[in-house]
């Protein structure tokens, strides 16, 4: 029985996402509306992983691990500081005299756009299902580290064999519930597609240096002057 | 047979009828848990002993030896000490933040355990953004510190607290910037793709990062020569003041994983991992490179003084960072030198090279840093006559 | 598990994160809910990014580019989001350090 293969319709995918929407939807329902101002701040931590689960999901998880390294590790560290020294003023978290009108306007927000998107009819690409597996039961372990994985697991990937399978090959080897898209056209591009997304991180960083290498420079120095302007506020005289 | 969620997922859904994969993958997941969750704790229990006996040595006594053989039974007689105490909070304490805080510090030692390959992948199979987990997965540790200095409701607990977290996130930045040259030399974020490219271990080649990342994770586990946060006569315990009981043996038990577990990642991203000579197999290479990497650690906690708090802050940002900023520099440079082309991996020769010229620079840099930040603040100053100096001369 | 899905819990996100920003009177609760709304833009870039037919972002055979726009979307919005949080928070505490008073309802000397 193969193991990658079915991993994007199957149930535990389903429950996986399930399970993640509605935590993050709690959680940050929980950031709003706590009224003790650091069970909030740990909410909000919760959601921040949450929606890293999320971008595993959607096999970003290089964004992923960065959303865990800066949201997490640093912005909520950041936000819990500034909780902290400000503490004996700030009486919890009242809400203003908008209320009634805030939680209109984003309810009346929440539902265009569900309505809006619902309705568009996207223009999804047969995203082929990661590359199938063809590991073998007993086979006996070689000891390099090209040889294990003869192909990838989602994103526990060897990606040098990547391109050793072709989309042909898959459905001669699967015979579980393995579901072809409907829009399955044969001049496309397939096995380009799921090479990208096998592995990301060859081709963001090949992205983040030829194409978009000018708002790389931006954001750095965009950093630069964050980092300048906050020490100058905080330094006291 | 490696041990490994594939093997187990295979095993599981070959039992299984057709169309529960999701039972597979549970069971798979739940066991793996299991495993790694008891491995690392009762390696942990016997790390502790390990500790006290070679601190003991250390310090010219005997450790504990007095229950069971060598005194190997110590673990277990703390256990059940602290197990048996009673489990005493304030009233005002806020009770769920201050039970999840031991929990959220215990969570990170965990996950990185997960993923580090002990022979050529670990219990996971080989996650292709691996160090960049472990620096994201170890910026967690803050929260349980926050927790635990929160949920007390001690002004000295939170202000130790407030201390700890801010030297946890100035030294997250050179080891961080430690691992991207090793990143840099291996060409893949992946731990299995370092270890598979380190045909002359990292320690070798790029003595600097070595140097940043083991005295960046030692700060990051708060162990001396780091530990002012938990100086008992400064601070009154600092953020674990006020547990008591299984809670208190929970943040010990996290504080004993973390030396593992970085003895874990400096053996795999330094000292080769599992490699070496074919005479025995390569997860026993494994763990003779993480005794000695734990060692190492003992080493440094036990011979050397205690910093105060502006000192190592002034030492992660002074020192370390344009340590680890001419690392990656230096090893950019050469592999642009050195391998302009670009794909095939870079011989031993080579490599050789690389470290003749990183060990020299390596060696002008300290001794230059050493002058610049350390010298001028040693030397005593010159006292200044007060002005109340003579004021009985003056006075006659 | 579908773009649909995906987007109406990325609505769902931002709608919440609305509500915080407007209606709240504690300044940090407001940086929260910005970071929550940031958060939600970057699921939907994620989402289009690993859904949509990359040949319609790009005409052309550069698959490379038009498939990964959307993370690279969401790590630049991610870097600003950090750059704007460290800004936000020095100018809490130094709004705090002069008026004691974290609530925007307060600060409000400019208006009469």
């Amino acid at each position: 029985m193969s193991l990658s293969s079915t991993i994007e319709s199957s149930v535990i995918t389903n429950i996986a996402f399930w399970v993640v929407s509605i935590s993050v939807i709690v959680s940050s329902f929980a950031v709003v509306q706590i009224r003790d101002l650091f069970r909030a701040a740990l909410f909000l931590v919760l959601a921040f992983i949450g929606i890293a689960g999320m971008f595993i999901l959607l096999r970003a998880e290089f964004l992923a691990v960065v959303q865990i390294l800066i949201y997490v590790g640093a912005i909520s560290v950041l936000i819990i500081f500034a909780i902290l020294m400000t503490r004996d003023v700030s009486d919890g978290n009242p809400p203003n005299r908008l209320k009634i009108p805030a939680s209109i306007v984003g309810l009346i927000f929440f539902l265009v756009f569900t309505f809006v998107m619902v309705q568009v009819d996207w223009n999804i690409q047969p995203h082929p299902d990661p590359l199938p597996d063809t590991y073998q039961e007993d086979s006996v372990e070689v000891y390099t580290k090209f040889s294990y994985f003869h192909v990838c697991f989602w994103f526990f990937c060897d990606p040098k064999h990547s391109d050793s399978e072709s989309p042909a090959d898959r459905e001669v080897q699967d015979d579980t519930s393995y579901v072809l898209d409907e829009k399955l056209d044969s001049d496309r591009d397939q096995s380009g597609l799921d090479k990208i997304f096998t592995d990301t991180i060859p081709s963001i960083a090949e992205l983040l240096l030829r194409d978009f290498v000018l708002a790389f420079e931006l954001v750095s120095i965009l950093l630069l002057a964050a980092m300048i302007g906050a020490l100058t506020l905080i330094r006291e005289k | 047979m490696e041990l490994g969620f594939r093997n187990i997922h295979a095993f599981v859904s070959g039992i299984l009828p057709d169309g529960l994969e999701w039972i597979a993958f549970s069971i798979s997941g739940i066991f793996l848990a299991l495993v790694v969750i008891n491995a690392l704790v009762g390696v942990a229990a016997l790390y502790t002993w390990f500790e006290r006996r070679v601190l003991g040595r250390f310090q010219s006594r005997l450790g504990p030896n007095r229950w069971g053989p060598f005194g190997l039974l110590q673990p277990l007689a703390d256990i059940i000490k602290l197990i048996t105490k009673e489990d005493i909070s304030p009233n005002s304490a806020d009770r769920i933040v201050s039970t999840l805080a031991p929990i959220a510090l215990l969570v990170p030692a965990f996950l990185v355990f997960a993923i580090i390959p002990f022979g050529t992948n670990s219990f996971l199979g080989d996650l292709n953004v691996g160090v960049l987990f472990i620096m994201g997965v170890t910026g967690m540790n803050t929260f349980g510190i926050f927790m635990g200095g929160w949920g007390s409701r001690n002004k000295y607990a939170m202000l130790g607290a407030m201390r700890g977290v801010a030297m946890l996130v100035s030294y997250e930045v050179p080891m961080a910037l430690a691992l991207a040259g090793a990143v840099l030399l291996a060409g893949s974020l992946s731990l299995s793709g370092i270890v598979a490219s380190q045909t002359l271990p990292f320690l070798i080649v790029q003595p600097l990062g070595f140097l940043v990342f083991i005295i960046a994770a030692s700060a990051e586990m708060s162990r001396a020569p780091f530990d002012m946060i938990e100086a008992e006569s400064e601070l009154t315990g600092g953020y674990h003041t006020e547990f008591s009981g299984i809670k208190f043996a929970i943040f010990q038990l996290a504080e004993f994983m973390a030396p593992l577990v970085t003895a874990a990642i400096l053996t795999v991203v330094f000292l080769g991992g599992s490699r070496g000579p074919d005479l025995i197999p390569g997860q026993v290479w494994f763990i003779l490179k993480a005794l000695a990497a734990t060692f190492l650690l003992l080493w440094i906690r036990a011979t050397w003084p205690r910093l105060r708090v502006d000192q190592i802050m002034g030492f992660a940002w002074k020192g370390l960072f344009p340590l680890a900023l001419l690392n990656i520099f230096l090893i950019a440079a050469e592999i642009q030198f050195f391998q302009s082309g670009g794909i095939e991996p870079i011989g031993v020769s080579t490599l050789l090279i690389m470290s003749g010229i990183n060990w020299l620079v390596t060696g002008i840099a300290i001794y230059i840093l050493a002058n610049v930040l350390g010298q001028p603040s040693l030397q005593p100053k010159k006292p200044v006559p007060s002005p109340l100096a003579n004021m009985y001369a003056e006075a006659e | 598990m579908n773009l649909e899905n995906f987007l109406i819990v990325s609505a769902a996100i931002f709608a919440i994160g609305l509500y915080g920003t407007i209606s709240k009177r504690n300044v940090i609760t407001v940086l929260m809910s910005i970071e929550l709304m940031l958060n939600a833009v970057n699921i939907a870039a994620v989402a289009f990014s690993r859904y949509l037919d990359p040949s319609l972002i790009s005409q052309g055979t550069d698959v490379t580019r038009s498939a990964l726009t959307g993370q690279i979307f969401s790590l630049f919005i991610v870097t600003v989001a950090a750059a704007e949080i460290a800004l936000g928070v020095a100018i809490i505490i130094t709004v705090y350090r002069s008026r004691e008073t974290v609530f925007i309802t307060d600060v409000n000397q400019m208006r009469h």
